[in-house]
C-alpha cells in the first residue's frame, strides 16, 4: 500500500493532483458543465455543493473517465490527460464511491473487498486459486491501519449501510487508489455515523490521501472541508477556503441570490376558512431504501391557501407529497381531510373524498404515454363523473367531457385518440392539469408543475393554480424553482432532513433566509 | 390510416414462418407452393374440412382470449394450459359422474365446473403477483406442470373407466353432450360458445370500465396506481378470468370433442393460444383470424400426411417459427413491464 503520489512527485512539487480547465459538457439543450474550472490540491478535502442539476455529478463522472467531456483539459498531477475509461481513471489513481453502493451482496466483506484484485496462488497459466489467508491478512491490516473494527467473514448483505459504505472506501485503499471521490456519501448515514465517517476521511486524508466530496449539505461540508467549491448551473460561480465567516454567502451562492425579486401573490385575496382543510400531525416516513426521510413533520393547510414547500433535493419533500396522495405509508401520525383522518385510504379512496395529485413525474406517473389524450383525462376520472353506469363507458358522454377538457385548457392537438406522448411537454403538463382540477378536488397536491415546461406554459398553469386557490381550494406545493413557489405560495414551508425547518408567512420571507433555511443552517 | 400497414406488421410472423416452412419443404425436394395449396384445399376446401378447421380452432379461441386479457393488463400469465386441462377434468367429472336428465342444466353445470376450477386454480398466482410480486411467469408455469401431474394421477386412480385400456376417465352421460352442429364433422355448440366469449371480450375491451383499468394498469402500473386504480385489484380479477375462461374451453373440449378426459388431453393448446394472443397483439378481430389459422394448420396438417410424403411435424416447424418471431413481442412488452 505504498503512496503512488510519491513515486510521481518530480522536483516541483505538484499544484494540482486532479482539476480541469475550460471543461464543457451538455446533454442536448442542458449544459451540464459550462466551462468549468478547477483545481484539486493534493492531500486536502475538496467539496463540491450546488443544487441538483448543478452539474456535480457528471464532472465527477469526467473526472472517473465514465463520461467524455466535449472541449476542455482534465488535469492529472499539472499534466493535461485523457480518462477514456474509469480503469484509465484508475492507474491515475482515481476511484469514485457512488451513492449506489456497487457491492455483491452475497459475498463477504473480504470477497467483495479483494473483487477485481484478488490475491492468487500461482500465476501460472492463470490455474492459481484465491488466495484467501494472503486477502484476510492484507484487510486485517488495512483494518488496524484505519482502526476501524470489521468482521471480515459478515456477508454484505447483512452488514448494515454504513459498514457497507467503508466497505465501499476500503475497496478503493485496497486498489492503491489515492483520490477518492465521495458522492453524497452521508445521504444514506444517520448523524452519529456522519460523525463516524467523518473521522474516518481525516484519518485518510492525514496519510496523504486527497478527497473529493460532493455534498448539498452545507454544515457538513464546513465541517469537513477544506476548500470549497460552488457549482451553478454548469459554472463554478465561487470558491472558498473554509473558514466562517463565508458560510452565509455560500449559501446565497448555491441558490443563486442575486435573482431578481419575484412579484408576491398577496395581491389575491382567498376565501379563507377557519378550519384547516388538510392537517398532517407528527407524519415520521422512511423512503425507499428504508431510511428515515420524513419526521414528525407538522403542516396545516386552509381552504384558498398554497402552502409552498422548499427544499434540496433528497430532504424529503418528494416522500412527504407521496404519503399525502397515498403511495407512501406513514410510519406515525395523522393526515385529516377536512377533520376526517385519511392515513389509511387508498389513492382510489383520497381521490374520491377530493384530492387531485401533480405528480413530478409526468413521463411515468403524472400521464400514460403510450394511450391517447381522452384515455389519459378519463383515467381515475371515470367514476366521478358517472360515465360508466354499470361498468360500461358511455362514451358518447366521456368525448364530450374530454372535448371540453382540451377546449379549456387550450391544450394543442390534432384529435383526442392521438398519444399523449406525441404532445410537447407543455401540452402534456396541461392535460395532467386538465385531469386532476376537472375532478373538482378539495385539495390539490402539486409536485414540480412546471418542469420542462416553457414560459407561456408556466403562466398558464401558474394562473390555473391561482384561480383554484383563489376559488377556496387548498393546494400544498413542492418545487425546485424558488421563485415559482414564492410566486405562487400564501405560506412557505421549508423542509430539511425531513424535518420542518420553519413556515414562513410568504409575505414576510425573503430569499436569502430561505436559502440558509433549505441548507441546514439556522437563521 | 394504417390499419393495412399495421396488420400487415402483426401476420408478419406468419408469414416469415410460410417462407421457412416453403425453405424446409424446398430442402426435402419437394415443391412448397403444392404443398401449400393442397393444406389450403384441406383446410378450406369443403363444408367438411370448413367444419373440421373450426373444430380444431375451437380450443384455441378460449385459450388465446383467456391469455389475451392478462397480458392486456400486463401480466404474463402463460398458466392457460394448466386451467385448460383441469378445467377439462372438471367438466368431465360432472359430466359423468352425475346424472341430471335436462340436457341443459347437466351441461351448464359441467361448464360451471370447468369455469371455477380454472379460475381457482390462478388464484394463487395472482394473489403473491398482486401482494408480493412473484413473477407470474414462474408460478404460473410451474402450476401448468402440476396441474398436468394432478389430472394423471387422477385418471390413472380414483376416476380411471373400468376396463379401459389407457388412462382415461368414464365417458360422459348423453345429456352432458354438446350438441354436433354439422354431424359427422366433430365441430359441436362450444365454437358458438367459443364465438359467445370472443364477442364479449371484444366488448370488455372498448367498452367496459374493468377492460379500460385493465388496458391501463397493462400500459402503466405506476400510473394507474397514481390516478387511483385499484391494481392489485384487476390484477387478480384478470388472472382469475383468464383462468375461468381457460377452464371453460378445458371443459367445451370434453364435453364436445372426447366425451370424457384422457391422459394427454391438451396437446399444448394454452401454448397455441399464447401465441394467437401474441401475433394479434390482443385483438378480438386478430384472435379470430389467428384461430381459424392455426385450426385449418391442425386439421390440413393430419390429413395432408395421407396425400403427400409430408408429416404433420411441418405443422410444427410453422407454428414453432411462428411462436419464436411471437417472442420478440413478448420481450418488448415485458421490457416495458418489467415487474416493479
Amino acid at each position: 500500500m505504498e503512496n503512488s503520489s510519491d513515486l510521481l512527485s518530480s522536483n516541483t512539487p505538484i499544484i494540482t493532483r486532479l482539476g480541469c480547465s475550460s471543461l464543457y459538457k451538455s446533454y442536448g439543450n442542458v449544459k451540464a458543465c459550462d466551462g468549468v474550472d478547477i483545481s484539486i490540491t493534493p492531500s486536502s478535502i475538496h467539496a463540491i455543493v450546488g443544487q441538483n442539476g448543478a452539474g456535480k455529478s457528471t464532472l465527477m463522472k469526467i473526472f472517473q473517465g465514465l463520461e467524455q467531456p466535449e472541449s476542455g483539459k482534465i488535469i492529472i498531477n499539472d499534466q493535461p490527460v485523457s480518462l477514456k475509461t474509469p480503469s484509465v481513471a484508475m492507474t491515475h489513481g482515481i476511484g469514485m464511491v457512488h451513492q449506489e453502493f456497487m457491492l455483491v451482496p452475497e459475498f463477504s466483506l473480504l470477497e467483495n473487498l479483494i473483487l477485481g484484485n484478488e490475491p492468487i496462488t500461482s500465476k501460472a497459466l492463470g490455474l492459481g486459486a484465491v488466495n484467501f489467508e494472503n486477502a484476510l491478512t492484507d484487510a486485517q491490516k488495512l483494518s488496524e491501519f484505519l482502526d476501524i473494527n470489521l468482521d471480515w467473514e459478515t456477508p454484505t448483505i447483512k452488514a448494515p449501510v454504513h459498514v457497507r459504505q467503508i466497505l465501499e472506501i476500503l475497496k478503493l485503499l485496497y486498489k492503491d487508489v489515492d483520490v477518492l471521490i465521495l458522492d453524497e456519501p452521508t445521504a444514506v448515514l444517520a448523524p452519529s455515523q456522519v460523525d463516524d465517517l467523518f473521522k474516518l476521511l481525516r484519518k485518510i486524508n492525514n496519510n496523504g490521501k486527497t478527497i473529493v466530496f460532493i455534498s448539498h449539505k452545507l454544515n457538513e461540508v464546513v465541517e469537513l472541508a477544506h476548500k470549497i467549491s460552488v457549482l451553478r448551473k454548469g459554472k463554478m460561480v465561487y470558491e472558498s477556503q473554509n473558514n466562517e465567516l463565508e458560510v452565509n454567502e455560500l449559501a446565497k451562492r448555491i441558490i443563486g441570490a442575486e435573482m431578481e425579486p419575484v412579484i408576491k401573490a398577496s395581491s389575491n385575496i382567498p376565501i379563507k376558512s377557519l378550519y384547516p382543510r388538510l392537517k398532517v400531525s407528527n407524519v415520521s416516513a422512511k423512503n425507499n431504501k428504508e431510511i428515515q426521510a420524513l419526521q414528525e413533520i407538522d403542516l396545516e393547510i386552509l381552504a384558498g391557501e398554497v402552502l409552498g414547500v422548499a427544499a434540496v433535493a433528497g430532504n424529503g419533500q418528494e416522500e412527504l407529497i407521496d404519503c399525502l396522495a397515498g403511495l407512501r405509508k406513514i410510519e406515525t401520525g395523522s393526515i385529516q381531510l377536512d377533520g376526517e383522518e385519511i392515513s389509511g385510504f387508498s389513492v382510489s379512496e383520497r381521490r374520491n373524498k377530493g384530492i387531485g395529485y401533480i405528480s413530478p413525474d409526468r413521463a411515468h406517473e403524472g400521464l400514460c404515454l403510450e394511450t391517447s389524450l381522452k384515455e389519459n383525462i378519463l383515467a381515475g376520472q371515470h367514476k366521478i363523473h358517472q360515465l360508466a353506469p354499470l361498468g360500461i363507458i358511455n362514451n358518447r358522454k366521456a368525448n364530450a367531457v374530454v372535448e371540453k377538457r382540451l377546449q379549456e385548457f387550450e391544450i394543442v392537438h390534432e384529435s383526442m385518440n392521438q398519444k399523449a406522448k406525441d404532445l410537447s411537454g407543455g401540452n402534456q403538463q396541461k392535460l395532467v392539469i386538465s385531469r386532476e382540477l376537472s375532478a373538482q378536488p378539495k385539495m390539490m397536491i402539486i409536485s414540480q408543475p412546471t418542469r420542462g415546461v416553457d414560459i407561456s406554459g408556466r403562466n398558464f398553469i401558474h394562473q390555473k393554480i391561482l384561480d383554484y386557490s383563489n376559488n377556496g381550494g387548498a393546494v400544498i406545493l413542492a418545487s425546485e424553482e424558488l421563485d415559482e413557489l414564492l410566486f405562487l405560495s400564501t405560506k412557505i414551508a421549508v423542509v430539511y432532513r425531513g424535518m420542518v425547518m420553519g413556515i414562513k408567512d410568504s409575505s414576510e420571507i425573503d430569499i436569502d433566509q430561505i436559502g440558509k433555511m433549505m441548507l441546514g443552517v439556522n437563521s | 390510416m394504417n390499419l393495412s400497414k399495421s396488420i400487415f406488421q402483426d401476420f408478419l410472423p406468419i408469414i416469415i414462418s410460410f417462407f421457412v416452412g416453403a425453405l424446409v419443404l424446398l430442402f426435402v425436394g419437394e415443391n412448397p407452393l403444392e404443398i401449400y395449396s393442397l393444406m389450403l384445399s384441406e383446410g378450406f376446401g369443403s363444408t367438411r374440412r370448413i367444419a373440421a378447421t373450426l373444430s380444431s380452432a375451437t380450443p384455441l379461441i378460449f385459450t388465446a382470449v383467456a391469455t389475451a386479457i392478462c397480458f392486456r393488463s400486463g401480466v404474463f400469465n402463460i398458466g392457460i394450459e394448466g386451467a385448460f386441462v383441469l378445467g377439462g377434468l372438471a367438466g368431465a367429472f360432472v359430466g359423468f359422474s352425475i346424472e341430471i336428465n335436462n340436457s341443459f342444466f347437466h351441461i351448464l353445470f359441467c361448464l360451471l365446473a370447468g369455469i371455477l376450477v380454472g379460475g381457482f386454480w390462478l388464484y394463487l398466482p395472482s394473489w403473491l403477483r398482486a401482494n408480493w410480486k412473484v413473477d407470474e411467469v414462474v408460478t404460473t408455469l410451474m402450476l401448468n406442470f402440476i396441474a398436468v401431474a394432478i389430472a394423471t394421477g387422477l385418471v390413472n386412480g380414483p376416476l380411471l373407466a373400468k376396463g379401459a385400456g389407457n388412462n382415461m376417465t368414464p365417458m360422459i352421460h348423453e345429456s352432458a353432450e354438446l350438441l354436433k352442429l354439422i354431424p359427422p364433422s366433430t365441430l359441436h355448440s362450444g365454437f358458438l360458445i367459443g364465438i359467445f366469449v370472443l364477442i364479449l371480450y371484444g366488448y370488455f375491451c372498448s367498452n367496459s370500465l374493468f377492460g379500460f383499468e385493465n388496458k391501463m394498469v397493462g400500459l402503466n402500473e405506476i400510473f394507474s396506481k397514481a390516478v387511483g386504480i385499484n391494481t392489485k385489484k384487476i390484477i387478480i380479477t384478470s388472472m382469475l378470468l383468464s383462468g375461468a375462461i381457460g377452464g371453460l374451453g378445458g371443459s367445451c373440449h370434453a364435453l364436445g370433442v372426447l366425451h370424457r378426459f384422457v391422459e394427454g388431453f391438451s396437446p399444448g393448446y394454452g401454448w397455441t393460444g399464447m401465441a394467437i394472443a401474441l401475433i394479434s397483439r390482443n385483438s378480438a378481430l386478430g384472435i379470430f383470424i389467428g384461430s381459424i389459422l392455426f385450426g385449418a394448420l391442425a386439421s390440413a396438417g393430419t390429413t395432408i400426411q395421407l396425400f403427400s410424403d409430408i408429416p404433420l411435424d411441418l405443422v410444427d416447424v410453422l407454428q414453432g417459427t411462428v411462436m419464436l418471431l411471437a417472442t420478440i413481442t413478448v420481450f418488448n412488452l415485458r421490457k416495458n413491464n418489467a415487474v416493479r
